[in-house]
C-alpha cells in the first residue's frame, strides 16, 4: 500500500508538470487545443492526487494533515481543486500557467521529506483539527490564487501603461476582472483565515491551556490576518485596488509563505510538527 | 475538367484598372450569363470586391480556358486583353483550388483576418448558382471554401485583435474594464474619430455618454445623437470623475486636460481606472497623465503601435490557417480526382478499343483468309491483349482516386494517353 502511495505520488507529480507545461504553451501559443489539454490534464492529475489523499488517509487511519510532506500534499491538493473551480466558472485558462507550477512545486518538495506513516501526534486526535487543519490550507491556497492572480495584474498592468503589447497582453483577461478576482479570493481566504484563528484559539486553550501563546505560528498568522485585513478595510473604505492591491496581495502571500513554510523550516512553537 | 481562376487585386493592379474591372451586384448575373457562353467555360463564379475582381471557372482547356476568362474580363468592361494582361494573376488545378481557400480564408487580403472576404465569395458563389453557372464541380468546391472559412474563423485567432485604430481604442477599453457595458464615457471636442470610437463603445455595451466642447450647442447637438448629457466645458472635470473612458479629439491647439487636474479627479474615483484616449493632433491631453496611477493615456501614434502588434499578431496565427486549408485542399481534391477518374478509365478503355478495331478494320483483307473460329481466336486475343495491358494501371488509379493525388494521375493518364476525358460521362 505504502508503495501503492508513492508510486501514485510520482504520477501526480509528472502529471502536474505535463499540465505545467501545457499551461505554458497554451499561454505561449494561444492556440485553444493546448489549453484543452492542460485542462483535462490537470483533472486526471486531479483524480490520481484525490485518491492517494484517501488511500493515504485509509492507511492512517487519519486525516493525512499531520506532517510536513502530507500537509504540502494537501496544500497542492487544494490548490488546483480551487484553480478548476475558477477555471470553469470564469474560463480563466491563463491562470493555469501561474498556479499549476506552485502545485507541482508543493509536490516536488512533499516528495524530497520522509513520507512513512508514523503514530498519530496524541495533540491531533482532537475534532478541532480536522477543522483548523483543512481550513487554514484553503486560506492559503486562494491567497495564493490572489497572489498569482495578482502578478497577473501587475504584467498586464506593466504592458498597458507602457503601451507595448506583447503576449501577455493578448493572453490575459482585462486588469478589472484580475483585480476584482484576486479581491474575491482574497476576502475568502480572509474568512477563512479567521475562522481557522478562531477556532485554533479555542482548540489552544483546551491543549495549551490559554488561548493564546505568542508562538512562531500564531504570531505570522497574527501578522498575515493584519495584513489581509488592512486591504479588505482599505477596499471597501477608500477604494483600494489596482495596483496597490495588487502589491499588498503579493506582501499578504509572502508572510503566508512565512507562517507556513518559515515557521516548519526555521522550526520551533507548538506549532513546529506541521 | 480543370478548374482556373484568373483574377487581379489590390497587389497586382493599381486602383485605376481595379476600378475599371468590376461586376457590380447590378450586372453580375449579366456577366456570368455572358461569361458562360464563351468558348470552353464549363461553369464560373465572378467574385468582385474593392480590392479584387477574380473570375473561377471549371474549363475543358487550361489555356484556352483562361484565355476565354481574360477576353471576357477585358471586353465586358471596353478594355481590350492587352491592357489587362500585365495585372492579372493565373492558377489552375490545385493552384486554383488552394488560391479560392485562401482568399476565402482571408489570407490573400489586404488586411489578413478581416471578416468581410468570407461574405463576399459566399455570395458570389450564391449570385452563379441562381444564375445556373455552376454545377457538380463548383458546388462541392463552395462548400469546401464555407467550410475553410467557417474553421478559420472559429479555430484561428486571425480575425482576432483590432486593425484599426478606434476598434483598437475599444479593444484596449475591454482589456482594462473587461467589459465596457455599464460604463461611461465622455467626449471632449467634436473631432469625427472620437465621435467615431465613441460609437463603437456604445454598439458594445458603455451606457452613458457626457459630451463637453468649449461651444456648449455643440455639445448639446452631439449628445443628443448619442441620447447623452452635454457638459459646460467648465465642468469637464467635475463630471469626468463619473466617466470611465475620456475621449479627447479637440482642435484645440494646446494642452485642453492636464495632469495637475486629473489627479484629484482620480482620487475621487476611488482609484478606479479611467482609459483616456487622445485622438486629437495636436494633442489634448498632457503626456504625463499616463504616470498617474490608474490612468492609462493613449494618443493616436500610441494606438498605431498597438494596430502594428495586433497585424503582427495576427500573422502568427498564418500556419494555423494554412493547415486548415491544406486539410480541405486534400479532401477536395480526393473528391475531385474520384470525380474524373471514372471517365478516365472509359475514355482510356474506348481509346485502345477503337485501336483495336481500327487495327482489325485494316487487316481485314488478311484476315478474311483465315477460318472463322480462328478469327474469333483473332478478336479474343487482342481483347485479351487490351485487358492484360490495362488491369495493373487501373487498379492503380482506382486506388489513387482515394488520395489527394489521385487527381494528378488523371491529368498525366490524359497528357500521355491524348485523351479527351469528359466527366459528365460519369
Amino acid at each position: 500500500m505504502f508503495h501503492l502511495h508513492l508510486s501514485l505520488m510520482l504520477g501526480v507529480l509528472i502529471v502536474y508538470a505535463l499540465g505545467t507545461a501545457f499551461y505554458l504553451i497554451a499561454l505561449k501559443t494561444n492556440e485553444i487545443r493546448w489549453g484543452r489539454y492542460a485542462t483535462r490534464l490537470t483533472y486526471a492529475g486531479l483524480a490520481v492526487h484525490t485518491a492517494t489523499l484517501l488511500i493515504r488517509w485509509y492507511e492512517a487511519g487519519y486525516l493525512p494533515i499531520t506532517n510536513f510532506y502530507e500537509s504540502l500534499s494537501f496544500f497542492a491538493w487544494s490548490i488546483v481543486v480551487l484553480y478548476l473551480l475558477l477555471e470553469y466558472r470564469y474560463d480563466i485558462h491563463s491562470l493555469g500557467a501561474f498556479v499549476i507550477p506552485i502545485a507541482f512545486a508543493a509536490i516536488f518538495y512533499a516528495m524530497l521529506l520522509p513520507s512513512e506513516i508514523r503514530p498519530l501526534n496524541p495533540l491531533l486526535q482532537s475534532a478541532w483539527f480536522k477543522v483548523h487543519v483543512p481550513l487554514s490550507f484553503f486560506a492559503y491556497s486562494s491567497f495564493a490564487m490572489s497572489a498569482a492572480l495578482s502578478v497577473m495584474y501587475l504584467i498586464l498592468e506593466k504592458q498597458i501603461k507602457s503601451k507595448r503589447p506583447h503576449a501577455f497582453y493578448y493572453r490575459l483577461p482585462s486588469l478589472e476582472v484580475l483585480d476584482a478576482l484576486s479581491y474575491r479570493l482574497i476576502s475568502i481566504g480572509f474568512s477563512l483565515l479567521t475562522i481557522t484563528i478562531i477556532i485554533g484559539t479555542f482548540w489552544s486553550l483546551k491543549a495549551w491551556g490559554s488561548y493564546w501563546e505568542w508562538e512562531p505560528k500564531q504570531t505570522w498568522s497574527l501578522i498575515s490576518w493584519i495584513i489581509y485585513a488592512t486591504q479588505v478595510h482599505g477596499r471597501s473604505v477608500s477604494g483600494w485596488r489596482g495596483k496597490k492591491a495588487a502589491y499588498w496581495s503579493l506582501l499578504g502571500f509572502l508572510t503566508i509563505i512565512f507562517t507556513y513554510l518559515g515557521v516548519n523550516v526555521f522550526g520551533g512553537g507548538l506549532h513546529g510538527f506541521l | 475538367m480543370q478548374i482556373v481562376a484568373v483574377g487581379l487585386n489590390h497587389k497586382t493592379a493599381p486602383v485605376a484598372i481595379r476600378e475599371t474591372i468590376s461586376f457590380p451586384e447590378a450586372v453580375v448575373r449579366d456577366a456570368l450569363k455572358t461569361l458562360s457562353k464563351y468558348k470552353h467555360i464549363k461553369e464560373c463564379v465572378i467574385l468582385s470586391t474593392c480590392n479584387r475582381v477574380e473570375v473561377y471557372a471549371v474549363v475543358d482547356e487550361p489555356e484556352k480556358g483562361i484565355h476565354s476568362v481574360k477576353t471576357f474580363m477585358a471586353h465586358y468592361n471596353g478594355k481590350k486583353t492587352s491592357d489587362l494582361e500585365d495585372h492579372l494573376y493565373t492558377y489552375h488545378g490545385r493552384d486554383a483550388v488552394n488560391h479560392v481557400f485562401r482568399v476565402v480564408a482571408s489570407l490573400d487580403s489586404m488586411i489578413v483576418g478581416e471578416p468581410q472576404i468570407f461574405g463576399q465569395l459566399k455570395d458570389a458563389y450564391n449570385f452563379a448558382f441562381e444564375s445556373g453557372t455552376t454545377r457538380s464541380i463548383f458546388n462541392t468546391l463552395f462548400k469546401y471554401a464555407s467550410q475553410v472559412g467557417k474553421e478559420v474563423r472559429s479555430e484561428t485567432q486571425i480575425g482576432k485583435n483590432a486593425v484599426s485604430i478606434s476598434f483598437a481604442a475599444v479593444e484596449l477599453a475591454k482589456k482594462i474594464f473587461g467589459d465596457v457595458e455599464g460604463k461611461t464615457v465622455m467626449i471632449v471636442g467634436a473631432g469625427e474619430m472620437g465621435e467615431l470610437t465613441a460609437r463603437h463603445l456604445v454598439s458594445n455595451g458603455v451606457s452613458h455618454v457626457l459630451v463637453t466642447n468649449r461651444t456648449f450647442s455643440k455639445a448639446e447637438e452631439l449628445a443628443e445623437q448619442f441620447h447623452g448629457t452635454p457638459v459646460p466645458f467648465e465642468k469637464m472635470y467635475e463630471k469626468m470623475v463619473e466617466a470611465d473612458i475620456v475621449i479627447s479629439s479637440t482642435g484645440a491647439k494646446n494642452c485642453v486636460i492636464s495632469k495637475a487636474e486629473v489627479a484629484p479627479v482620480l482620487q475621487r474615483r476611488m482609484n478606479r481606472p479611467v482609459f483616456f484616449i487622445d485622438i486629437a493632433v495636436p494633442r489634448d491631453i498632457e503626456a504625463e497623465v499616463n504616470s498617474l496611477d490608474n490612468a492609462y493615456l493613449y494618443d493616436i501614434d500610441d494606438l498605431q503601435m498597438v494596430v502594428a502588434a495586433n497585424i503582427k499578431e495576427r500573422e502568427k496565427e498564418i500556419p494555423l490557417v494554412e493547415a486548415i486549408i491544406h486539410k480541405h485542399l486534400k479532401a477536395f481534391l480526393g473528391w475531385y480526382s474520384s470525380l474524373d477518374m471514372v471517365p478516365a478509365i472509359i475514355s482510356l478503355r474506348r481509346k485502345l478499343d477503337n485501336i483495336r478495331e481500327s487495327e482489325i478494320a485494316r487487316s481485314s483483307s488478311s484476315l478474311a483468309k483465315l477460318p472463322p473460329e480462328l478469327r474469333e481466336q483473332v478478336e479474343i486475343l487482342t481483347k485479351s491483349i487490351i485487358n492484360k495491358i490495362l488491369h495493373d494501371p487501373v487498379t492503380e488509379l482506382k486506388k489513387q482516386a482515394e488520395h489527394s493525388n489521385g487527381y494528378a494521375y488523371v491529368e498525366a493518364l490524359g497528357k500521355l494517353f491524348n485523351l479527351k476525358i469528359d466527366h459528365q460521362e460519369k
